[in-house]
């Protein structure tokens, strides 16, 4: 996940890519008998499904305020599937929180690996299901 | 540009440029080692000896040992029970008398009280399904690993074993001299576990709508672990991630099955006319002679009946394996089959493929010719498949690999819709498995040690023979959309990018474990395979590489190669020192970031320049007595001549003039006109890895010209490299790496003039 502090537009935008083969997983433990999906498409079924799980595995707050952030949408390529969120009124900043379950609730072994762009460098960490919670400080 | 004029400038002239200005003396430095980039591997790699030479081939004391299986195998397909007998024969070819052997039982690790599970994290989740959380926490664990009813010596008395996990010793009641060999039998029976649940590598996918089960069976016998001059007995247990190690041997296996099942495995059938229909011998002997189009063995329609008859008969099928290392089977009354004669070399190869109804269409139209492709690809640049057949099984989300078959993924959904990405995962998969069976299973390395051995090195001929395979069926590139080239998910140096640039905590180098390696798709299977590409195509070229490359396939054909005999024989058959190479790529995580760091115009001048005559005044240098001299300036200098802008760079410099006049032959004079811009570029490195210095420089007519310098550009200063270019034509722009060759991580700062590139998101967001 990378999430790009845009000081001018008072941001954060944030882009996260998932792969189709463990998406496709998720999708086969919840929805077995709902083939007829076809979860490619954009239809709107098929994103809302995306969208409520984002909302269910994610959660950010900035200088420990709770934010909520608005899903912009979703593309994808043969592999990935990427999709892109908002957070707005973002000015200045000392720490950003970030619990993300996305997939390791059933892929044990899945890491998410977060990136912190902003204007003066970039800060990484890392979740997983041992530690879902990062904390990304701006200094 | 010029290169004779430019060359014949900077020797024949002192340039008071920043070199001089920039020698002030540091405080005095402690001392250090030899740090440099390009410091030869002795450190790194082993002491060469008789069993493998510095040359990175097999020495005059190269040994290996052999195991050879005689097993008879029964599948109760109505409980999902695989009952074994074994006699395994082991001849010692070491120098070295052995006390006991190691046998592995990776079964085990499906074992209730297994330690693997003990190892999973099992944290609880915040969120998850009631399914996921019932199998997790509430359910029995599956009682799987191996249940050993017997271990005997050849004459039925019982060995003293002792079972640690997934590896059993057997202590030899008198010990294995050199040369000896010793014959022991084991007999076994497990519980087969659905590989579609446990997300394993072996196991059967039971299809809900007509009860029947596909089983792709493997590790599903005692196997003997590898006894070499590195590591001795390779008993390292088998936790889930790192794969195998395995000697050669010799197999002769007969599996009873339901008579109605379709199977195929290792080996070499050897009761074709028993198990096959008349009307299954007269398609064979067809397919035989079809070079183009596969012929199926047993059709859809067939299959489709057979999944209703449920006999109680059973059939025995008779299977024989020379030189392999390892042993798999498939069988399912599901199974479609097919088949495919491939030409290698004047060899005849069989391409085959077994699915069930539900691979359909897409497996019918693809399976065999991928395998067909791949077998032709491997061997143009390893050495000649060597085995009669390869086998492509469909296996749902399998992607796994033995000798001569594979289970292989990519279903179509229910409607029969095949997405581009179902349709291209499943002849990538089918390529890189059919490809396993070069390296690991011929080019024998020890998967549980080094992971990229056979994945990246294999998924680095993936790319190439997926490239060729769209090259030879452009039809396979039409999907939802139609592809121009095949769309490769490893090999292109730009797709390693995130990883390489990704936080250092959680990266391993490629020379590390595969059971504690962080991110193990990207460790062991995309940078190896992105950096054997870049290899190739940026530091070698292909000629040299292919070369080099199939030296090493063809040396360790049928044997066991280390790291150190791969980064041996590449350096060994190219004359390309690599040392640098495989240092930064292979034994750390640093990334390639190549700064185009400051491009200076420069002009050259006869007076001096205000910048000078301070330098000349702090310094106690009187330049009227140095003769005649030459000064670069910039328009930034305060005291600039604007002046000096006009005409060419020697007709502004009248000490340069006089030179020229003097000293040049006529030919190099006529081009002195054309001398009219000059400048200073520095390149750094804010990147750990060394890596040749593309650069295109874009000229103000519009027309471009690449220049390649070597990787040693960097070799005297490993952090900055500073060139100076006359040209003609005003520079517009300079790019390094401008193909995305290198795997640069930040090509923000290759630019000059910078550019801002829009980031993905913003993309999406102006397109939406
Ligand atoms: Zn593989």
């Amino acid at each position: 996940m990378e999430i790009r502090h845009d000081q001018a537009k008072k941001e954060l935008q944030i882009s996260l890519s998932i792969f189709w083969d463990d998406w496709e997983r998720y999708l086969d433990e919840t929805h077995p008998s709902d083939k007829s999906i076809n979860y490619q498409d954009n239809s709107e079924e098929a994103t809302l499904l995306f969208e409520n799980y984002l909302k269910q595995h994610l959660r950010f707050s900035v200088d420990k305020q709770p934010k909520t952030f608005e899903y912009l949408g979703r593309e994808y390529d043969l592999d990935v599937m990427y999709g892109y969120l908002l957070i707005k009124n973002i000015e200045t900043f000392e720490a950003i929180e970030i619990k993300n379950t996305v997939l390791t609730d059933f892929i044990p072994d899945q890491q998410n690996i977060i990136h912190l762009i902003m204007t003066n460098g970039r800060k990484s960490s890392m979740t997983d299901a041992d530690k879902p919670k990062a904390v990304l400080k701006t200094n | 540009m010029y290169k004779t004029f430019y060359h014949y400038l900077l020797s024949g002239f002192l340039l008071f440029s920043s070199l001089a200005f920039s020698q002030e003396t540091p405080e005095r430095a402690p001392g250090h080692e030899d740090i440099n980039k390009f410091k030869q591997m002795y450190d790194l790699l082993a002491t060469p000896n008789t069993f493998r030479t510095a040359s990175g081939a097999p020495g005059p004391d190269y040994y290996q040992q052999q195991a050879d299986y005689k097993m008879d195998i029964e599948l109760d397909d109505a409980n999902q029970k695989l009952y074994g007998e074994e006699t395994i024969t082991y001849t010692n070819k070491s120098p070295d008398v052995l006390e006991f052997l190691w046998v592995q039982l990776d079964q085990n690790v499906r074992s209730k009280d297994s330690k693997s599970l003990l190892i999973e994290n099992s944290s609880a989740p915040f969120i998850t399904t009631p399914g996921r959380f019932a199998n997790q926490f509430l359910k029995d664990p599956f009682d799987g690993g191996f249940n050993i009813e017997y271990v005997k010596d050849i004459n039925g008395k019982d060995l003293q074993v002792v079972i640690n996990q997934t590896m059993m010793r057997v202590d030899l009641p008198t010990p294995l001299a050199p040369g000896q060999a010793y014959s022991f039998k084991i007999k076994w029976w497990y519980n087969i576990n659905n590989h579609v649940t446990d997300r394993a590598r072996s196991g059967y996918e039971h299809f809900e709508k007509d009860g029947n089960n596909a089983y792709v069976i493997a590790q599903f016998f005692p196997r003997m672990a590898v006894y070499n001059d590195v590591e001795g007995w390779q008993n390292h247990q088998f936790w889930g991630s790192g794969e195998f190690a395995l000697p050669f041997g010799n197999y002769e296996v007969n599996i009873t099955v339901p008579a109605d099942h379709i199977l195929d495995g290792t080996g070499v059938l050897q009761n074709r006319k028993e198990v096959f229909t008349k009307e299954m011998m007269k398609r064979y002997e067809q397919a035989l002679n079809s070079y183009d189009e596969p012929v199926l063995i047993v059709t859809q329609a067939e299959a489709e009946a057979a999944e209703k008859s449920f006999s109680d008969k059973k059939k025995t099928w008779k299977l024989k394996a020379e030189n392999v290392r390892d042993f798999a089977f498939a069988t399912s009354r599901k199974f479609v089959y097919d088949m495919m004669a491939v030409d290698i070399n004047g060899k005849r190869v069989m391409a085959v493929s077994m699915y069930p109804k539900e691979g359909n269409p897409l497996w019918e139209d693809w399976s065999t010719k991928a395998v067909a492709s791949t077998l032709k690809s491997y061997s143009k640049y390893t050495f000649d498949y060597p085995y009669h057949k390869a086998i492509s099984v469909h296996a749902r989300n399998q992607g796994m690999e033995y000798p001569m078959i594979c289970w292989n993924y990519g279903r179509p959904d229910e409607n029969g819709k095949i997405s581009d990405r179902v349709r291209f995962g499943m002849y990538g998969v089918i390529i890189h498995e059919v490809g396993h069976n070069f390296f690991p299973m011929i080019v024998n390395s020890d998967e549980r040690q080094w992971a990229w051995m056979d994945e990246g090195i294999n998924t680095f001929v993936q790319y190439l023979a997926e490239q060729e395979f769209g090259e030879r069926y452009p039809e396979a590139l039409v999907g939802e959309k139609t592809y121009d080239k095949y769309p490769s998910r490893r090999g292109p140096a730009a797709n390693i990018v995130p990883y390489m640039s990704g936080d250092q905590s959680f990266i391993t180098p490629i020379m590390a474990n595969p059971e504690y390696v962080r991110q193990l798709g990207n460790n062991a299977y995309g940078k190896p395979a992105t950096a054997l590409n870049i290899l190739r195509e940026t530091v070698m070229g292909p000629d040299l590489f292919d070369k080099a490359f199939q030296t090493y396939s063809r040396r360790w054909m049928f044997k066991h190669p280390t790291p150190d005999d791969f980064f041996r024989t590449m350096e060994d058959a190219s004359a390309v020192d690599l040392d640098w190479f495989w240092r930064g790529w292979f034994f750390t995580t640093d990334y390639v970031d190549i700064r185009l760091k400051e491009v200076k115009k420069l002009y050259i001048t006869s007076e001096p320049t205000a910048k000078v005559k301070a330098f000349a005044l702090e310094n106690n240098i009187d330049l009227s007595k140095q003769g005649p001299l030459v000064y670069t300036t910039t328009e930034e200098e305060a005291d600039f001549n604007p002046a000096l802008k006009s005409g060419s760079l020697v007709a502004s410099a009248t000490s340069l003039k006089a030179y020229a006049d003097e000293n040049l032959s006529a030919a190099e004079k006529a081009k002195l006109p054309q001398a009219k811009f000059m400048y200073e570029l520095t390149f750094d490195r804010p990147g750990g890895l060394v890596m040749p210095l593309i650069v295109a420089y874009t000229y103000a007519d519009g027309t471009t010209e690449e220049v390649r310098y070597p990787a040693q550009i960097w070799a005297k200063s490993n952090d900055k490299v500073t060139k100076v270019l006359i040209t003609d034509k005003e520079i517009t722009k300079i790019t390094v790496d401008p193909k995305l060759e290198t795997a640069d991580i930040d090509v923000s700062n290759n630019t000059w003039p910078r550019e801002e590139k829009p980031t993905r998101f913003e993309n999406f967001r102006n397109q939406n």
